[in-house]
């Protein structure tokens, strides 16, 4: 931490990693997802096993109906049981909506620390934008796009909610100029994607899927090829140009040789973001499901 | 017509389908508008979910026939300078800002010719 820095708070390494582990200890997935996960990897199991955990939330079931009947589906039949839901929507979109509606209820919180709806629309198109890239890279792990694009930010959700002195801090820093990375490592020396890649490793997902969210923002860090921190730098721009953000780091965007990284030239890549695009709009119904209220910035 | 859970149900939104206890009678019919108070009596027997119809009289569900809050987002025009910080863009961010703002026109060209049809 540079002595000169008008809004440097006094350095208190331990008390900061003390606040970062009680915020990851308190923030725990819900075991009926980790319940469904197991459950949906193992090949034994079928729609009907995975409707009687889900059977268990009413609220849960409520939205994987909801998902089935919607416009994107399109069956002209109600969908009226759990099962036959499952069997339309399949394993992977029932995990998604399962994992991404736990995800949000575990940052839910009644302390208005920061814009909620605005967090998670950019979380979720990430991670829809993820999926979409990993696909077209033919990456081997696709399914971990989804999670890490899910959960790439994470980290700024714990400081939000569990620093917010900090937050203050870090945000008078950036309205000096400063990127939020930048900033974040100023005032607690660690930078979200460090707090982000430490709560899912707690989780227990798989390495790939920590490294990934800890290196977001610098993916030339991971070993040669491509890695899923490619996917995800490129998923988080990509959805910060779809919905109209403001970047928060500053990106010199995207990194050097990510292009031949993922094996994308001019022509795939305007593809790829077409199909984003596409995708996103599909998805219109599984945000509103998921509670996700995206409102314009006129209507903030 | 699509479930909702009964706890996410505003007073005033009306019945698509009837409520069933679990002998399959009938405990309330399609198109009871329902009260706070039907709300309260629905918790208390536990009937958890419930299909409801929209305001255009077609069977729709309350909350999806919002306008779709990322469909606004996805059509809006946005100049590069103001997603990046000057100085911050670059060439594929701009292949990225072109390719998206071409799907938007075709996009928006579908949804008119949606729209045109009877």
């Amino acid at each position: 931490m540079s002595p000169s820095s008008p809004f440097a708070v006094p350095p208190k390494e331990s008390e900061i990693d003390r606040l970062i582990s009680r915020a990851v200890e308190l923030h725990t997935l819900p075991a009926a997802v980790l319940e469904a996960r197991r459950i949906m990897d193992d090949p034994r199991k079928n729609a009907q096993d995975v409707a009687n955990l889900i059977a268990g939330d009413p609220a849960f079931s409520a939205r994987v109906l909801r998902m089935a009947n919607s416009a994107y589906y399109g069956f002209r039949r109600r969908i009226g049981t759990l099962s036959q839901a499952i069997v339309v929507l399949g394993f992977q979109a029932v995990r998604n909506l399962l994992l991404t509606a736990g995800v949000i209820e575990v940052f839910k919180s009644s302390k208005a620390t920061y814009d909620h709806a605005r967090f998670w629309t950019h979380s979720v198109a990430t991670a829809i934008a993820a999926q979409e890239i990993a696909t077209r890279a033919a990456m081997p792990q696709a399914q971990h796009a989804y999670v890490a694009g899910l959960m790439h930010d994470v980290g700024k959700a714990i400081i939000a909610q569990h620093m917010p002195e900090h937050a203050r801090s870090i945000r008078e820093l950036e309205l000096a100029g400063a990127g939020t990375c930048e900033a974040e490592r100023e005032i607690i020396g660690h930078d979200h994607a460090d707090i982000g890649g430490r709560l899912v490793t707690a989780w227990g997902l798989p390495a790939p899927i920590a490294d990934a969210i800890r290196e977001h923002h610098q993916p030339q860090k991971s070993a040669s090829g491509a890695s899923d921190a490619d996917v995800i730098h490129l998923a988080d721009i990509v959805a910060k140009i779809l919905l109209a953000e403001r970047a928060a780091c500053p990106l010199s965007l995207p990194v050097d040789g990510l292009s031949s990284r993922l094996g994308y030239d001019e022509k795939s890549l305007a593809e790829w973001v077409g199909a984003i695009a596409a995708s996103l709009e599909r998805a219109a119904d599984f945000f509103q499901i998921l509670g996700i209220w995206a409102a314009t910035p006129a209507e903030r | 017509m699509l479930p909702i859970a009964t706890k996410d149900v505003v007073a005033g939104a009306v019945l698509a389908s009837p409520v069933l206890d679990g002998d399959g009678r009938i405990l309330l019919r399609a198109g009871t508008v329902l009260t706070a108070g039907i709300l309260e009596r629905l918790q208390a027997w536990s009937i958890q979910v419930v299909t409801l119809r929209g305001k255009d009289g077609e069977s729709r569900d309350d909350v999806a026939a919002a306008e779709p809050g990322v469909s606004r987002l996805l059509a809006r025009t946005i100049p590069l300078e103001t997603i990046f910080p000057a100085g911050h863009g670059s060439r594929e961010a701009a292949i990225i800002v072109r390719a998206f703002a071409a799907w938007q026109q075709t996009y928006k060209g579908a949804k008119q010719t949606e729209e045109r049809k009877p």
